[in-house]
Order: structure tokens, then C-alpha cells, then sequence
């Protein structure tokens, strides 16, 4: 006898088995009773409910470990499908199903499932396990006082095109006070998926991070731009920074100047640190594409080139990086154990570093939900010593 | 009449507090632990009626530091020594900490002798190092007292200690709001507010102070977060406070900075500090009434830590 989430599609088989007449309004009737996926402490069960002609059902999900294209079970001789699988109790998993119906296959966000996370590439459809929490200072909280964001453009020499810099300003900002900056990679989508702004308003009234700027930039060819090219780091000290430091109030003091980005974004900020040591103090890398080899061809596209040849530099001579080092990465990514190497590898060259995984993607919900870290650990903020 | 109010947010007693000091004069707010928020007095207008006058302490203390180098060299010195200091201290209190820690779970059987007298030793070598620290802060702010107090004889600042110690001794209540805890008692005593305070307390004049201002107006100012985002933490000291309340240490927002369901962690606080500590919460109204402490608003707004990790409401002390 099934236990936990399975138990209810079981006892529906055994209902609809035993008054096959009822079928439609036995299926309406569970789907009515449930939110889906159904999930007990370790277990998630996938739905999906078909029409005549589906021929098979797919979970899509892009867990690293687990095989990424899962066949649903069909459930007796119905048009319902479903599917259990064995997931950490505070994992968050975002999916897509893959419906064929004939010679026909197509994506679909889960019908029956209303959480989606956006992404620049559309939506997916979220499991959340019973352990994960939405943090709460991703939402807007009361009493935290805003923040506001200054937007500029800037004739780039080294792309030879205008890019735009949006700058938040904390509540506190006064022009005449210095402030740390940190410089965000990818900065429309940590705006738009991650919702810095507000993470950074909650943060700062809790006290918990210190008034920061915080100037997001945005390539324009990113996957090149952010794989290891040297265009990059002249683009952030040679052209963005001189600007921010004539037209905000940036502190002198450059262990308070960070870097931050995610995947791709972490390649450039850490290569940024290690081309051009001595600029930055702060990095904030999320899911970093470090991928390096030992022996042979790293075996992923040709954007990895680069990249690469720039990990295994780095790796042979990590002490050229000054700074203190964030490192964040999903469990369920295969960067899991480049970025695990990681650590060990910036502590023996003497470098503060701390590394926080979660069991989560390469999404941005899991960069969002990793910010708190990040931030409190290069930015900490004065919460002992306010009581309001 | 001293008066302790809990958190202003969301529910402010101020107001109700306030209505019973009436007469004339002004209300005196020190808010310096607002920092560059200080001046920003309309929602305190709001409240606290047309009155509210507020001593800019912060704002003083800017311009004060902007125009004398000296003093800022001065001060900056002293701000670093006591910095370092807290550093190496940490180094010390930790490993205390922890012993005691370990004791307790090696077993706490009230009738072992052995363990008992350990465990008094490491309590008493804790409570050691907690009164060291108030000492070597005051041995910091000796070393340096020379240099500032000093420069502390400019004309600019002299004219700011007069004028403070006016507005402290006309006023019909002083007010003292939460904030930054240090900048707060700082401030307070860079202008000599702490001794114009003291000496209103003594002739009985009317201070109602909240969160930060409630812990400043004791002898020891505990700086405490049991779960900040770096992980699990202890309380230390910040060092003396005023002084105008005597063997209390004041925890605002208690139950938001600590784990309160913790027996272990609510014991070694209440034992550490060997005197009552009280957790207060957005309502609470402690009122002195002769030796007594009375709570006048709802008994759950105001906690008392026992040092068998129990935690009581409080209705009088």
C-alpha cells in the first residue's frame, strides 16, 4: 500500500476502478482536492491530465543527477498521467512537461500547477518541496523605506556601442557621504527576476546590510561578452567605473568595491578580479560556470573555450585574487562540483571565502534566494547595534 | 519619572505615555541613534504633538567634526582602539562561552559537586570578562580623554554643551528614541547630556525613553541578535550606560533577536548577567513606581529571562 503523496493517486486508481462510470467526475473531483504537484516530505507526484490522443508525458527538468526527461505513468485506462519522484525535502525544482499526442510533441508549463518562475527565456513551472520557504525580505516588507534607481547611458569605446547603467541609490543616500558600490553583471535580469531592488530595500532597513549602490550593467552579447574576454574587465575599470566615481558619490576605500554576477555573469566578475587585481575588494559569484579541466576537452559548446583556458589560469595561480569571496551554487546544477573546488582552492591561497549551496537550479530564483548571504557577508550591515 | 516604553512599530504608546506629563514647555527628543535621520521629525510631530523640539546631537557632532581635524583625529583614534578592543575581547568570550556550554552538556545535575563548582568557575570567569570589557572601555575612553577634551574647550563646541544642557534642564519631558545604540549613547556624551540627564533624573524631572533610549538609561548596554545572517551568535557588551537604571538590562524586540524558546541560551543570558533582563516588545510600559517597576500595559509586552531559562511576563519588577 502506497504512503504519502502516491497514497491519493492510489486510492483514486482503486475509486475509479471500482465505478469505472464515474471516471471524469472522480478525476475532476481529485484534481479539485489537491495542489500539484502533490508532495510529502521526500516525494513529489507529477499530474497531468490528457486528452484521448496523448500518447506519452515527459518531465522536463534540468536537475543534474537525475535523468532530465522522465516518463509519466499512465493511471489505469484513464486519460491521466502522473508522476513520482524522489526529492529533497527542501528542494525547489523548476520544470516544463513535454506532451505527445501522435507524431506530435510540444512544451507546456504544468496546467495544474500555478507557481512559475520567470526567466529571460519565458516561465517554468515550480515544485516546491514542503522544506522550502520563499525568504521573506524577496517581498516587499513593511516599513522598509525605498531605495531609488538612477539610470545612464555610456558611450562605450571598447564595444563601440551605448550601454545603459541603472544605479540604486539606498533611502539614506546623501550625496555628500561616500558609499560602497558593487557593480551587478546581467543587471536588467537580477532587476526583473530577482527583484534586487526591494531585496536590496529589506536588507538595508533590517539593518542587516549597509547602505550600498549598487550599478547594474547588462551585455549586449553576453554569453561572448561574460566568457572569459578581455573586453569585459576594460569595459568595467577603464570605461563604467571612472564614470560612476564622476557621477556618484563612490568610496575610496576599494576593498568596498565589488563585482557580483551569476553563471556566466561569475566567469566575467572573477576573471575581472584576477586580470585587473588591486580594483576590486568584493566578489559575489553566483553559479559560476568555472568549468576547468585536468585532462582533455571540457566537452560542452565552443562559449566554454575561453572560459576554460581561463579557469585552468586561474586555478594554477588563485593568488592574484584580492578579495573577499562569496560563492553560491545549486546542488542540482552540474557547476555543483566546479564550484565546490572552488573553495578550497581560494581558502589555501589565503582568501576569505564563504560558499553556501542550496538544493535548488540554475535559475534565478535560486540566485534571488541566496542574495541574503551574499550581501550580509561582503556588505554586513550594523544589526547589532540598531534597536529601533 | 523615568518611563520605558517598548518598540514604537507598529502600535506607538508614546502618545499615550506622553499625555500625562502635561504643563508647558517643550518635548526634548534626543534622537542621534537615528543618525542622518535625525532631523526628520514629522512623524514624531505627529505624535507627539506641536511641542517636540528635537536636540540634534548627530548633526551637531558632524559639523563639529568637520570643522575641528584635531578632534576628528582625536576621536577616530579612540573609535579604532575601542574596535580592536572588542576584536581581541571576542577572541576571549568566545572559548569562555563555550566552556560553559559544554558543561551544561556534559550534565547540569543540580546535586553533583564537582560539576557544580566547574560550572560556577566558568560562570564567574564569563561574568568576569563581561566587567572587564565595561572596564576596558573606560580605559580606552581615559587614554584618550586628554586629546578630546582638549579640543572639546572650542568655542563651537562649548556653545553646543551649553546649549543642550538648557534645552535638557526647560524641557517638560525628554525623550529618548531607539536607533543606533552606540551613536545614540555617544553623542549623548559627547555634549554632556549624559550629566544633564542625570541631574533631571535626580530632581525628578519627566524621561521617557524606547528601545535604544531604554537600553542607554541602564548600567550595562547588551548588544545582543541570536540568529544574525552569518550565523548563530552571543551577546556582549557594549559597555556602561547612564546609569539612571539600576540592575536591569533592557532587550528590545526580544523575541525577534532571541531565541527565546531556547531555555539553554535564555539561562546563560539571564545567568551571565546576574541581574534581571527584561525583553520588550511593541506596547510595553514600565513605569517606575517608588523601588518597583510596574508594567502598565498588557503583561505580555514586557518579558523577564530567568536564569532557568524560563521566560516569564513581566507585571511588576
Amino acid at each position: 500500500m502506497p504512503t504519502g503523496a502516491m497514497r491519493p493517486v492510489h486510492d483514486l486508481l482503486a475509486a475509479i476502478e471500482a465505478e469505472p462510470g464515474r471516471e471524469d467526475e472522480l478525476l475532476a473531483a481529485f484534481e479539485a482536492d489537491h495542489t500539484f504537484p502533490i508532495a510529502d516530505k521526500n516525494t513529489a507526484v507529477f499530474w497531468y491530465r490528457g486528452a484521448a490522443e496523448t500518447t506519452a508525458v515527459y518531465l522536463l527538468h534540468w536537475v543534474f543527477g537525475l535523468e532530465s526527461r522522465q516518463p509519466f505513468i499512465r493511471l489505469g485506462d484513464t486519460t491521466a498521467w502522473y508522476l513520482p519522484v524522489e526529492l529533497p525535502h527542501s528542494a525547489r525544482v523548476e520544470y516544463k512537461l513535454e506532451v505527445q499526442e501522435g507524431e506530435n510533441r510540444r512544451w507546456v508549463r504544468d496546467p495544474v500547477n500555478d507557481r512559475l518562475a520567470l526567466d529571460p527565456f519565458g516561465a517554468n513551472s515550480v515544485c516546491a518541496m514542503p522544506g522550502y520557504r520563499e525568504p521573506r525580505w524577496t517581498r516587499p516588507e513593511p516599513g522598509a523605506r525605498p531605495g531609488r534607481t538612477v539610470t545612464f547611458s555610456l558611450q562605450s569605446q571598447v564595444y563601440g556601442d551605448t550601454r545603459e547603467t541603472k544605479v540604486y541609490l539606498p533611502h539614506e543616500f546623501k550625496p555628500h557621504k561616500r558609499y560602497p558600490l558593487l557593480i551587478c553583471h546581467d543587471g536588467r535580469d537580477y532587476l526583473r527576476f530577482c527583484d534586487m531592488v526591494t531585496v536590496l530595500d529589506n536588507l538595508i532597513a533590517r539593518h542587516e546590510v549597509a547602505p550600498i549602490m549598487v550599478a547594474f550593467t547588462s551585455g549586449h552579447d553576453r554569453n561572448r561578452e561574460y566568457g572569459a574576454d578581455p573586453r569585459q574587465p576594460a569595459f568595467l575599470v577603464d570605461e563604467l567605473l571612472p564614470v560612476l566615481r564622476e557621477r556618484f558619490p563612490v568610496t575610496e576605500d576599494r576593498s568596498e568595491l565589488g563585482v557580483m554576477g551569476a553563471s556566466f555573469g561569475g566567469v566575467t566578475s572573477l576573471y575581472t578580479a584576477w586580470t585587473r587585481p588591486g580594483v576590486f575588494g568584493k566578489l559575489l559569484l553566483q553559479s559560476g560556470s568555472f568549468v576547468f579541466t585536468d585532462i582533455g576537452h571540457h566537452g560542452r559548446s565552443e562559449l566554454f573555450d575561453p572560459v576554460v583556458d581561463f579557469v585552468n589560469d586561474f586555478r594554477n595561480d588563485p593568488s592574484r585574487i584580492d578579495a573577499r569571496v562569496f560563492l553560491s551554487c545549486g546542488t542540482f546544477e552540474s557547476l555543483i562540483w566546479f564550484n565546490r573546488s572552488l573553495k578550497p582552492l581560494l581558502q589555501d591561497a589565503g582568501i576569505d571565502v564563504r560558499f553556501v549551496e542550496a538544493q535548488d537550479g540554475h535559475n534565478w530564483i535560486n540566485w534571488r534566494d541566496r542574495l541574503r548571504d551574499g550581501l550580509t557577508w561582503l556588505y554586513p550591515g550594523r544589526l547589532w547595534m540598531y534597536y529601533e | 519619572m523615568l518611563q520605558v516604553l517598548g518598540p514604537q512599530r507598529p502600535t506607538p504608546n508614546a502618545p499615550a505615555c506622553l499625555e500625562e506629563f502635561g504643563g508647558e514647555g517643550t518635548v526634548l527628543v534626543l534622537t542621534a541613534g537615528w543618525r542622518h535621520e535625525e532631523t526628520d521629525d514629522e512623524a514624531l510631530r505627529r505624535h507627539l504633538g506641536p511641542d517636540v523640539v528635537v536636540l540634534p546631537l548627530y548633526t551637531w557632532f558632524e559639523v563639529v567634526m568637520k570643522e575641528l581635524p584635531e578632534l576628528r583625529a582625536a576621536y577616530r583614534a579612540r573609535q579604532d582602539a575601542w574596535i580592536r578592543m572588542r576584536q581581541l575581547h571576542r577572541l576571549r568570550l568566545t572559548p569562555a562561552l563555550d566552556v560553559v556550554r559544554n558543561l551544561w552538556a556534559a550534565g547540569t545535575s543540580g546535586d553533583d559537586p564537582v560539576m557544580k563548582r566547574e560550572l560556577s568557575a566558568a560562570m564567574a570567569h564569563v561574568r568576569d570578562l563581561d566587567r572587564q570589557m565595561c572596564d576596558h572601555v573606560e580605559a580606552i575612553r581615559a587614554e584618550h580623554a586628554g586629546a578630546i577634551g582638549a579640543q572639546k574647550g572650542h568655542k563651537v563646541v562649548s556653545n553646543m554643551f551649553e546649549k543642550a544642557r538648557k534645552a535638557v534642564e526647560d524641557a517638560r519631558v525628554v525623550v529618548i528614541t531607539g536607533g543606533h545604540v552606540a551613536v545614540l549613547l555617544n553623542r549623548i556624551r559627547f555634549f554632556g547630556v549624559d550629566e544633564a540627564l542625570r541631574t533631571r533624573h535626580a530632581n525628578g524631572g519627566n524621561i521617557v525613553a524606547w528601545s535604544a533610549g531604554a537600553m542607554i538609561l541602564t548600567e550595562r548596554v547588551v548588544l545582543f541578535y541570536d540568529d544574525p545572517p552569518d550565523g548563530p551568535s552571543h551577546p556582549e557588551l557594549l559597555g556602561r550606560g547612564l546609569g539612571l537604571v539600576e540592575d536591569i538590562v533592557m532587550l528590545p524586540h526580544a523575541r525577534q533577536r532571541l531565541r527565546l524558546d531556547d531555555a539553554d541560551r535564555v539561562a546563560l543570558l539571564a545567568q551571565r548577567m546576574g541581574t534581571a533582563c527584561i525583553g520588550l516588545e511593541n506596547g510595553a510600559w514600565l513605569a517606575r513606581d517608588g523601588q518597583e517597576w510596574v508594567n502598565r500595559a498588557e503583561p505580555q509586552t514586557a518579558v523577564r529571562l530567568e536564569t532557568d531559562g524560563r521566560v516569564e511576563c513581566l507585571r511588576c519588577l
